[in-house]
Order: C-alpha cells, then sequence, then structure tokens
C-alpha cells in the first residue's frame, strides 16, 4: 500500500465529516443547514474577535515601530498549541496506537505505518496553528505591508517551527506514559502535570503584564524574551521580516535535519513500544467489599464522577474553565492594583465592574460542557443506560446536576474571594451568586439539548467527542451567543434601571431561556433515546 | 411472559430487519435463537429489551407493552449484549453497585447475590480493580452478574456463550436451568447449535427477518440434527 494512500485512509477514519458531526450530510438537510449556519458565526465570532484584539495590538505595535513582534505571537501561540496536542495525543497516535493490532499484521513497513502516523498528527496540527495564527498573520502583513516572498518565508516558518517542539514533547509524552503506567492515579497525575504547565504558562504570562487595555499586550516582554533566547524563533522572524534567505536556511536546515534523525530513530522506538503495549498489571488493595444503597441520581451522578476524573483529556478540556476561574481569583488577592488598573480603565469606558466579573464567569462556565459531550462518551456503554429501568430525562437530569456541581461550588467560592478582593457591595455579590446559578442551569440545559440531537457514539478516540465533536463546538459557542444576548439585554437597558435591577432582569430572562430546553429533556428524551 | 405480535423493524424504511415477528415465550422457557448473520437476532432482542423503537406491532412482557410502558417492562428483564461494553472507569463491585441501586435492589440481597455469582464465576478478587483492567472474559462475567442480582423475570442475551471459559459456560447453563425452574423465561441468541440442542426446550430459527421454525425443539429437530434443519433453511430462497 502507498504512503499517500495509508494517510488518506487515515484522515478519513478520523476527521471525515461525518465523524465530526456524527450524521451523514445527505440524510439530514435541515441539520447540515443550521451546523453550517452555527459554524460560520461561530468562525466569525472567533475570528472577529481574536482579529480585532490583533489588529489592534499591530497598530499599538505598529506605532511603536515593533510589527515583527507579531511574528514571535503567531511562533509562540503555534507552539503552545503544538505542545499541548503532543502531550495529549503523542502517546495515543504514535506509540500505542488503537488500530495498531489492525495494521500490524498487513504486509506494510513499520516505517510507513510510523509516518503516516506522523503526517496525520501534523495536518491535524498544522491546520489547527494556521486557524490559531491566521489573526496574527492578518494583522502582521497588514500593518507590516503585504509581499510574496514574506509570505511564502511566513508559511515555509509556520510549517517548520512545530517540528523541534513536536520532538521534544512527544518524547516527554512517551516517558510520562511509561513513568505514570505502573502508578493507580496515572490519569490524575498526568492532569496535574497538565495544569501545572498551564498555569505556569499564565503565572509567566501575567507577571510580565503592565496594566493596559489590551490583555495581549502583557505577552509582548514575556514572547519577546523567549525569542531572544530561542534560535528558530529568531530565525523566523528575521527571515520574515528582513526577507532574509540566510535565516530561513538556517531554520530549514536545522529542522529537517533534526527531523529525519527523529523519524529514524523514534520510527524503531514506536514498533517497539506498539509491540510491547503500555497496560502493566496493577496490584489493587484488596478491602472488604463494601455495598452502598443510593438514590438512582446519585448513583449516576457519581458515574459521571468516575469518568470525569478517569480520563485527562475529558477533565482538562471541560474542566479548565474553573479552574482557570480558581486561578484567576487566587490572583485576585495578590494582583488587586493590576486588576483594579484593568478594571478602572473598562469602568472608564461605561462597563460597570460586576459584568466585567460576570464576562469572566460566563466564558468559564461556557468552558465546562460536559453536558454537551457526555451523552456521546456513553459510545459503546448506551446499551446500559437503554438497557435499565431509568427514564431519559433522568439520565440527563444526572448530566445536568454533575455540571452543576462542577461549576457552582467553584464559582461561589471564586466570586466570594473576587469580591472580597475588589470590595464589591454585599447586595451585588449575591445577586451575582444567584445569577450565576441560573445562568449555570440554563447552559447545563442548552449543552445537555444539543449533545441529545448531535451525539456521536461512534468513535474511535475520546478527542473525537471531546474536542472535534459538533456538539462540543456548539455547546461552547452556544454559551457565547447566550453571552452576547445578555450583554445587549444589559447594554439597553443599563440607562434606564440601576445595575442590581439590571441583573435580576438578565436572572430572570436566563431563567425564562431555560423553559425550552427543559420542556425539550422532559418531554423529548425519551423519544430521542430510542432513535440511538 | 413475552408476546411478540406482528413486530417489523426498518432501519432504512425500505429492508425490513424484522418482518411481521410473532413469537410467544413462557415462563420456565429456554428458548434458543438462531439464524445467520444479519438475520435480524440482535434487532429482536435490542427491541424487547426497549434499546430501540421498532415500526409495527408490539411486544408485551408479563401483560406490559414495552411501547406504553418501558419502565415496567424493563424492570422485569435483564439485557445482555453480544459485546460486553461497560463502564471502565468503574471498578467492578462500583458497576454492580450502580446496576443493583437502579434496581433498588436492598443492600442485604445484593450482597448475598453478588458473593455468590462472583464466587461461582471467580471474579470475588478482582471486583474491586477498574473494569479497564479486565479481559474479555471477566467483562462477560461482570455482565452477567449485573443481569442476575436483581433476580430478572425474563433474561435477554445475545450471544451469551462467546468469551467464556468451558467451566463459565457450564454454570451459566446451570444459572439458566436455576432460573427457569423458580419461573423465569430465558431468551438467547446462539451460533452454537449444539447449545441449543441440549439446553433449550424451545427453538425459533430467523431468516432474513422472519421467524421460518419455531416451538418445541424436539418437534422441531425431529430425527435430524438442528445444523442440517439450519442449512436446509438456509438454502432455501
Amino acid at each position: 500500500m502507498k504512503l499517500t494512500g495509508l494517510v488518506r485512509l487515515q484522515l478519513k477514519n478520523n476527521f471525515s465529516f461525518k465523524r465530526f458531526f456524527g450524521f451523514d450530510f445527505k440524510k439530514n438537510k435541515a441539520k447540515t443547514i443550521l451546523m453550517v449556519l452555527a459554524i460560520l458565526y461561530a468562525l466569525v465570532a472567533l475570528l472577529g474577535t481574536f482579529g480585532y484584539m490583533f489588529f489592534d495590538l499591530g497598530k499599538i505595535l505598529s506605532e511603536m515601530n515593533q510589527v515583527h513582534l507579531l511574528l514571535n505571537f503567531a511562533a509562540i501561540y503555534g507552539l503552545g498549541f503544538t505542545m499541548f496536542t503532543v502531550l495529549l495525543r503523542t502517546s495515543g497516535y504514535l506509540f500505542y496506537y488503537k488500530d495498531y493490532e489492525i495494521l500490524a499484521p498487513l504486509p506494510i513497513h513499520t516505517r510507513k505505518l510510523f509516518i503516516s502516523k506522523l503526517i496525520v498528527l501534523l495536518i491535524m496540527i498544522y491546520f489547527v496553528n494556521f486557524l490559531i495564527t491566521l489573526p496574527m498573520m492578518f494583522s502582521y502583513f497588514y500593518w507590516n505591508g503585504f509581499n510574496i516572498l514574506g509570505f511564502v518565508f511566513y508559511l515555509v516558518g509556520i510549517i517548520l517551527l512545530p517540528l523541534v517542539p513536536f520532538m521534544f514533547v512527544s518524547m516527554m509524552s512517551l516517558g510520562i506514559s511509561l513513568l505514570t503506567s505502573k502508578m493507580r492515579y496515572a490519569k490524575i497525575i498526568n492532569m496535574i502535570l497538565m495544569i501545572g504547565l498551564l498555569v505556569g504558562f499564565l503565572f509567566l504570562s501575567f507577571s510580565m503584564n503592565s496594566t493596559t487595555v489590551n490583555p495581549l499586550t502583557g505577552q509582548i516582554d514575556l514572547f519577546s524574551n523567549i525569542t531572544k533566547y530561542y534560535l528558530p524563533f529568531k530565525w523566523f522572524n528575521q527571515a520574515v521580516d528582513e526577507l532574509s534567505f540566510l535565516n530561513l536556511s538556517y531554520l530549514l536546515g536545522s529542522h529537517i535535519v533534526l527531523f529525519l534523525v527523529y523519524v529514524f530513530f523514534v520510527e524503531k522506538l514506536a514498533a517497539f513500544t506498539n509491540k510491547r503495549g503500555i497496560r502493566t498489571q496493577l496490584k489493587y488493595k484488596q478491602k472488604t467489599l463494601k455495598y452502598q444503597e443510593k438514590p438512582v441520581v446519585l448513583s449516576l451522578v457519581e458515574k459521571e464522577f468516575k469518568k470525569f476524573f478517569s480520563s485527562t483529556l475529558y477533565a482538562l478540556n471541560s474542566g479548565i474553565g474553573m479552574v482557570l476561574l480558581v486561578i484567576m481569583s487566587v490572583a485576585s488577592l495578590f494582583f488587586k492594583a493590576d486588576i483594579e488598573g484593568i478594571l478602572s480603565q473598562q469602568i472608564g469606558m461605561n462597563v460597570d465592574a460586576e459584568m466585567m466579573i460576570l464576562i469572566i464567569f460566563g466564558f468559564t462556565i461556557g468552558m465546562t460542557y460536559t453536558p454537551a459531550i457526555s451523552l456521546s462518551l456513553e459510545g459503546k456503554q448506551l446499551w446500559v443506560l437503554k438497557s435499565l429501568p431509568i427514564k431519559p430525562s433522568t439520565v440527563m437530569l444526572s448530566k445536568i446536576i454533575f455540571n452543576l456541581l462542577l461549576i457552582v461550588p467553584i464559582a461561589y467560592i471564586s466570586l466570594i474571594m473576587i469580591g472580597i478582593s475588589l470590595s464589591i457591595n454585599l447586595i451585588s455579590i449575591l445577586i451575582i451568586l444567584l445569577l450565576i446559578l441560573v445562568f449555570a442551569i440554563l447552559v447545563s440545559c442548552m449543552d445537555a439539548v444539543i449533545n441529545l440531537y448531535l451525539p456521536k457514539f461512534d468513535y474511535n478516540n475520546e478527542t473525537e467527542v471531546i474536542k472535534q465533536s459538533a456538539a462540543a463546538f456548539l455547546g461552547i459557542f452556544g454559551t457565547f451567543a447566550l453571552l452576547i444576548t445578555l450583554g445587549f439585554l444589559y447594554y439597553f437597558l443599563s440607562d434606564y434601571v440601576s445595575l442590581e435591577i439590571n441583573m435580576l432582569i438578565m436572572t430572570l430572562v436566563s431563567g425564562i431561556l431555560c423553559v425550552p430546553f427543559v420542556w425539550i429533556i422532559k418531554e423529548k428524551s425519551e423519544k430521542i433515546f430510542l432513535n440511538f | 411472559m413475552l408476546v411478540i405480535k406482528n413486530m417489523s423493524k426498518s432501519y432504512d424504511g425500505k429492508k425490513k430487519a424484522c418482518n411481521e415477528v410473532n413469537l410467544n415465550i413462557e415462563s420456565g422457557d429456554i428458548y434458543g435463537f438462531v439464524g445467520h448473520n444479519g438475520a435480524g437476532k440482535t434487532t429482536l432482542l435490542k427491541s424487547i429489551a426497549g434499546i430501540i423503537d421498532f415500526d409495527e406491532g408490539d411486544i408485551h412482557v408479563d401483560g406490559k407493552s414495552i411501547k406504553t410502558e418501558p419502565l415496567d417492562v424493563k424492570k422485569m428483564i435483564a439485557y445482555i449484549p453480544d459485546n460486553p461494553d461497560v463502564y471502565e472507569s468503574l471498578t467492578g463491585i462500583q458497576y454492580l453497585d450502580f446496576i443493583a441501586d437502579v434496581f433498588a435492589v436492598s443492600q442485604d440481597k445484593r450482597k448475598e447475590l453478588i458473593e455468590k455469582y462472583a464466587v461461582m464465576f471467580e471474579i470475588q478478587d478482582v471486583l474491586q480493580n477498574p473494569i479497564q483492567s479486565y479481559s474479555h472474559g471477566m467483562k462477560q462475567k461482570i455482565v452477567l452478574i449485573s443481569a442476575l442480582i436483581h433476580e430478572p423475570k425474563l433474561m435477554l442475551l445475545d450471544e451469551p456463550f462467546v468469551g467464556l471459559d468451558p467451566k463459565a459456560s457450564f454454570l451459566l447453563k446451570e444459572v439458566f436451568k436455576e432460573m427457569v425452574q423458580k419461573g423465569a423465561a430465558i431468551f438467547f441468541s446462539t451460533h452454537v447449535l449444539e447449545v441449543v440442542e441440549k439446553l433449550c426446550n424451545k427453538v425459533a430459527i430467523i431468516k432474513q427477518g422472519k421467524i421460518v421454525a419455531n416451538g418445541l425443539t424436539e418437534k422441531i429437530i425431529s430425527d435430524q440434527s438442528l445444523e442440517n434443519i439450519f442449512m436446509e433453511i438456509a438454502k432455501e430462497s
């Protein structure tokens, strides 16, 4: 079999439209139209927001004659995404891939298999990197002036730059997998390591921040420093900005040679690890068995907790919002002056501090989207719930309760910390507590309905559900749409009513918006479940 | 116990996976269900268990319709699929506790039955291990125990002997016999025709969604082997 055929097959298996959306386009025309509209909205919202921020940053940098720094942003954002993707996915993609037992007996050279897996992973990284860095690229070429050679150099750089972090982190990922495979709490240890990395990055970014309106300007110092010490970024920057062939050849030569060496050696390593397998026999303590009677809903919620904490990918992606909230609220106690500075500038633009806090909470609640994916994650085990005497609405209720248990306690503690730190009055805090609860219920119910209508039970890897499914996508961006709706309400009412009344109205509207979702869950889920 | 009347099901609106199926399974029956791959065995079992909907006809368990009273029916039955995919993040005992909670099995009863069957199928030492560490056969056993701990009136099993070791297969047959003596009914699909001949008092053969033979095993077989009959039916167009 040719390498191209192998790559095509794996791309089809991993990234076909049917796999992404979970349904056949030809058979579901109405669903397809809705999905296309939702994706267009999401792309416009995402690229619009980031596009505006980077366009604004480009303007600031242009005034300082430092537009080339945007190239650092592109390089480092690409690096960040590459590192996280590789850390989470290389083990399952290269060293312990699930279809090994299908592919290994076939007469295909192990090197060809390895290269095909590598190409598929790289294609995914390049595609997302390109989307992430699009606003930076646009801003750079807008403010610096467009030229074809610079653009070609830029593309070559964006293709080459992820290779070194890829090689380094893939070995790290293998090391972590091997190291933790014999530990009983490997998943939790992995999770802590990942969160540690993320917090470290945020802390560095925040500690070098000087208070300004555009949050991206805070990263300039950090990114300039990284570029100073990491030569490939410097070569990339100079190659594109100064159209330097010499720097481009440094970049090309070093990366291609290193990558060829990597492929040569790691191909053998991957063949070995796949043959050996990761499964190791753990010894479990044998305690006396305990039998506990519980109400069904509690039992279902407990099952959700176990599932959540048993998957690093699931917990990291759908729990990161709450982790960020905790970090922000703790940081608010230590960086009070900085936050007050940012808030005072926003307040100067007629935005209340309470609203800024609500926007942050709204985003983090939106990032906690477990009901949008947890039904899909039942996957091949769905038969268990379908065959048991449990109402489908009860199943969905347990998923909503689980999400609320993830959000509400953390949000409440964070709000109290931020409230104390920023001296927000008690009445406002109480109203925000109520609004957060109702908004969290609204988002959880909406996510549950999205997953009911857009489930994806047939998947090879949980990533397809957690990060790449239409339901996950709509869950997150649906929340942003709700936030925009409430934002408009705030904007139009702020001239007529006090902030407290405004927030109470937002709570009421959120409550009213819950009604159709609750109705669907109660009345429609049984019929929908039967069609799965 | 189980009455299936003119049940039909189509996945694409054209070809019928089950076509006007009629079956009557009584208490005390061990009913074997055979047919070639894709004949409609799993579709029928899933429809009885309320896992999938069907287009025409009705299915009653103990007088209750799966269409109108699904929860009441599900309380009386246990379904075991052909592949034991269960919650891998739970330990064996957590999974069994979860099922017992759903069926509101009392603490004493669940303790008694879990211990009985865990010892019988020799998995008592791994109950506290995560299911993801289990072999295929161990998962099959945990699913079997989960089906037994609420003492169902009707047990539906899709290829229950696949993946079980000879001892577990023997024990499962003994459990079937014990259950039917207490008044339950067993309805299972299999490709192992010898099992049907030796174990089942009744058998149904399905071909392209239609039941082509059903009734007492000894009458269906007469003086031939079930394999011969099955092959003859398969040949007929």
